[in-house]
């Protein structure tokens, strides 16, 4: 059956409304006439109330008003007085009898025509808002539309997922890092969501703010994309991309947010960095917004970028932590990625659900390997280009449970790395340690021995790169909210506290995880591509922190190496 | 000036969507209206805002209550023991204050309506909002069960309903005299 969606755009002058605030003045209410009566009749001393369904068979006769309140009314009978009938349909049967007023609000009336109503037929389509008190019926005033500038500004420029928008020159700003600096994408885009499916398109210059600018691919580069979808919520998307920009290598463990903002104030950048200038057609298979399935081919060209001083706030006279020299070469990338995503109110504090993100990357073509030196009798080998071709898998699957009212259970298993041919380019290996991993030791910490953490297995680079082949982690938390009324916890508040809405929670955490290559076992750090280190080799740490929804203070302590400092960390994101 | 009214029917018309209702699974229609004004290459949003019907079933009242939520207050349209009431409950109309003005340009509004199944956890989310302000929320007849039924419960709403549905309308272009 067709189901239909009406509006009716009244265009009928009448007062002006004035337009000051989005919350709901319940003080005054701008009522019909019709509504008036109707909310008159409804509270008049001598008038019979009802609320839900309401009959009066044929034969029956009522004496006085009735009011009937979301209804419905079916009458067969007679009503000596008024009838109303608000949020509420009515119904006649033949021969049905009203003495007075039939006035119906928010509400319509079936069969009408074989009854007798003995005054006038009032009606309103739009239903009332009200509430009661005790038996009286207050309207509410109808919300008011917030007109402010700001709002205006807000409507006419927020990105909104699935519906139509056009900006002729938008301007954004990737995360800030020790290579970019300010990363600003500027340029058109736009999209089109035709009943067919929809259409994306945008074309975005990238300039970089790091020192020294100048007029060559360290400073501009450029991302652009195509993509026709058809069929919505699913459907099969169609795309291409060029791009010329800096990627980060392990983008899995932190947030674009507090990466950008640990280096921007902190001096801290939490990745590494490599150029990645080419295009790639990709197809994308899509099941609603909680699943998609990509397929993806590229052609490339890697580069290596180094470190450049970008302003940050604090440590400003520190030098960075050295971007890891990578591996430059032309690659062809074959990659599927598979996307599930069925969490519930993402981001909040009572977030449930499913989240899985995999990917399976075959690499092929020219490279040198600058980034993992080889020791030889006489030094570190001189690398030469050579030919690569490996596979490479990744997951990082989550689970988030409520297990009872306000308890809430999460875990997290990631992890991947190398599964077939030659050895992985520097840009796809792996390493732990850090807040978005195991926070109770250091990011890119070699001090470990062995480092079961990055694998460098002795050999100290600038940057300290990950070098291992594979990782494994594990998380576990325990979350609850704090039943404690000087934490506000209303998240509709956001008027006198913007931010600082969402439910605050303790977290109990634990993580467990380590890295290692694959190769000749040497039972510590090497391991057969076949086997996996027993779960006594793991690296761990526990923590308890409190989440105030956006912002958390924690605390982490290692728990398999004593000699590791516990560590206090702030987070502006969950910790997954 | 007075800003359009929204209304859809005939919401509950499937099958698949009664089905779910009757098992328990809470309905949610979210509209959002937007009004936009008619450039020469492109067209521009101007006011939008949104609101949400929901619906779901009181097992121990065998009943299913109807709600409207605006700016998260929520106004009951009642109780109701048949779904032919429930659709037409849902089918109120609603006025919008989104005022049409005075602009050389055409104008138009859009409605966009999501019709979303609810799982687990937009339960609890409706349970705050509810709290206190309509009795009885939906904990009462919930058996706080185990994590592994609701976690079949949220995927069967999700993946297994295919209970997400979209319409889209619009008026004509107009213009304020």
């Amino acid at each position: 059956m067709k189901r239909i969606v009406w509006i009716v755009c009244m265009v009928a002058l009448a007062a002006p409304m004035m337009a000051t605030a989005q919350r709901a003045d319940t003080s005054v209410a701008r009522l019909s006439a019709v509504a008036r009566a109707a909310v008159d009749v409804y509270n008049a001393p001598g008038t019979r109330r009802v609320t839900g369904a309401f009959d009066v068979p044929a034969g029956s006769v009522i004496a006085g008003d009735v009011a009937v309140l979301n209804g419905p009314a079916t009458i067969a009978g007679r009503i000596d007085g008024s009838l109303v009938a608000i949020n509420a349909d009515v119904r006649f049967a033949k021969g049905a009898q009203i003495g007075q007023q039939l006035m119906v609000v928010g509400g319509g009336m079936v069969g009408q025509d074989g009854a007798t109503i003995g005054g006038d037929i009032r009606s309103q389509a739009e239903l009332l808002r009200y509430h009661l008190e005790g038996e009286r019926l207050v309207p509410d005033a109808d919300p008011v539309y917030d007109d402010s500038w700001w709002n205006r500004h807000r409507v006419r420029h927020e990105f909104r997922r699935g519906e139509a928008f056009t900006d002729f020159f938008y301007v954004a700003s990737r995360a800030y890092n020790r290579v970019e600096g300010w990363s600003i994408v500027a340029g058109p885009r736009f999209q089109r969501t035709p009943a067919w499916g929809k259409i994306n398109v945008e074309a975005f210059g990238v300039v970089r703010t790091a020192r020294p600018i100048r007029w060559d691919d360290q400073t501009l580069g450029h991302e652009a994309r195509a993509e026709v979808q058809f069929g919505k919520p699913m459907g099969v998307a169609l795309g291409g991309r060029l791009f010329d920009v800096v990627a980060p290598t392990e983008s899995w463990q932190l947030g674009n947010t507090e990466v950008g903002l640990a280096s921007a104030l902190l001096h801290r950048d939490y990745r590494d960095y490599y150029g990645r200038h080419g295009g790639e057609v990709y197809a994308r298979f899509q099941a609603t917004d909680d699943a998609d399935l990509t397929l993806a081919f590229s052609n490339e060209r890697w580069a290596d970028v180094r470190d450049r001083d970008p302003w940050s706030l604090l440590r400003g006279d520190e030098p960075w932590r050295a971007n890891p020299t990578m591996d430059p070469g032309d690659m062809h990338l074959t990659t599927a990625r598979l996307r599930v995503d069925t969490r519930d109110g993402k981001g909040s504090a009572w977030m449930t659900g499913w989240y899985l993100n995999a990917e399976l990357e075959n690499g092929a073509g020219m490279l040198t390997r600058f980034g993992a030196p080889v020791m030889t009798l006489g030094g570190f080998a001189i690398p030469s280009p050579e030919h690569v071709d490996y596979t490479r898998g990744f997951v990082d699957a989550r689970r988030y449970l409520k297990v009872a009212p306000d308890l809430f259970v999460n875990f997290r298993a990631a992890g991947g790395g190398w599964l077939a041919g030659d050895a992985l380019p520097t840009q796809r290996r792996l390493g732990l340690g850090g807040p978005g991993t195991l926070p109770g030791f250091s990011f890119r910490d070699a001090s470990l021995t062995p480092d079961l953490l990055n694998c460098t297995g002795g050999f100290t680079q600038p940057g300290t790169p990950a070098q291992c082949d594979r990782v494994a982690l594990l998380q576990v938390e325990l979350r609850s909210g704090f039943f404690w009324s000087a934490i506000r916890d209303d998240a509709t508040e956001d008027w006198w506290r913007p931010g600082f809405n969402h439910r605050a929670q303790w977290v109990l955490f634990a993580d467990a995880g380590r890295g290692w290559r694959v190769g000749t076992p040497d039972g510590r750090l090497t391991y057969s591509d076949h086997t996996v280190p027993g779960f006594d080799s793991y690296k761990t740490d526990l923590g308890i922190g409190v989440d105030f929804g956006g912002l958390g203070v924690y605390w982490a302590k290692s728990a398999s190496d004593a000699s590791e400092p516990s560590r206090f960390l702030l987070r502006l994101e969950r910790r997954f | 000036m007075q800003g359009p009214v929204v209304s859809a029917s005939d919401m509950l018309a499937g099958a698949r969507i009664r089905e779910l209702l009757a098992a328990g699974f809470p309905a949610r229609f979210h509209f959002r209206v937007e009004l936009w004004s008619e450039g020469r290459w492109v067209n521009d949003l101007e006011r939008e805002m949104e609101f949400d019907v929901v619906a779901h079933y009181i097992a121990l009242e065998k009943a299913y209550e109807v709600v409207q939520l605006v700016h998260d207050r929520p106004l009951s349209l009642g109780k109701f023991s048949k779904l032919d009431d429930v659709e037409g409950a849902i089918a109120r109309p609603t006025r919008v204050p989104l005022t049409a003005f005075r602009t050389s340009r055409a104008l138009y509004y859009q409605v966009t309506l999501e019709v979303t199944v609810l799982s687990l956890s937009d339960l609890d989310e409706l349970d705050r909002w509810l709290k206190g302000e309509l009795q009885p929320a939906f904990s009462g007849s919930r058996n706080p069960g185990t994590a592994l039924t609701r976690g079949f419960r949220a995927l069967a709403a999700r993946v297994l309903g295919g209970e997400r549905r979209e319409y889209e309308r619009h008026t004509a272009p107009f213009r304020i005299p």
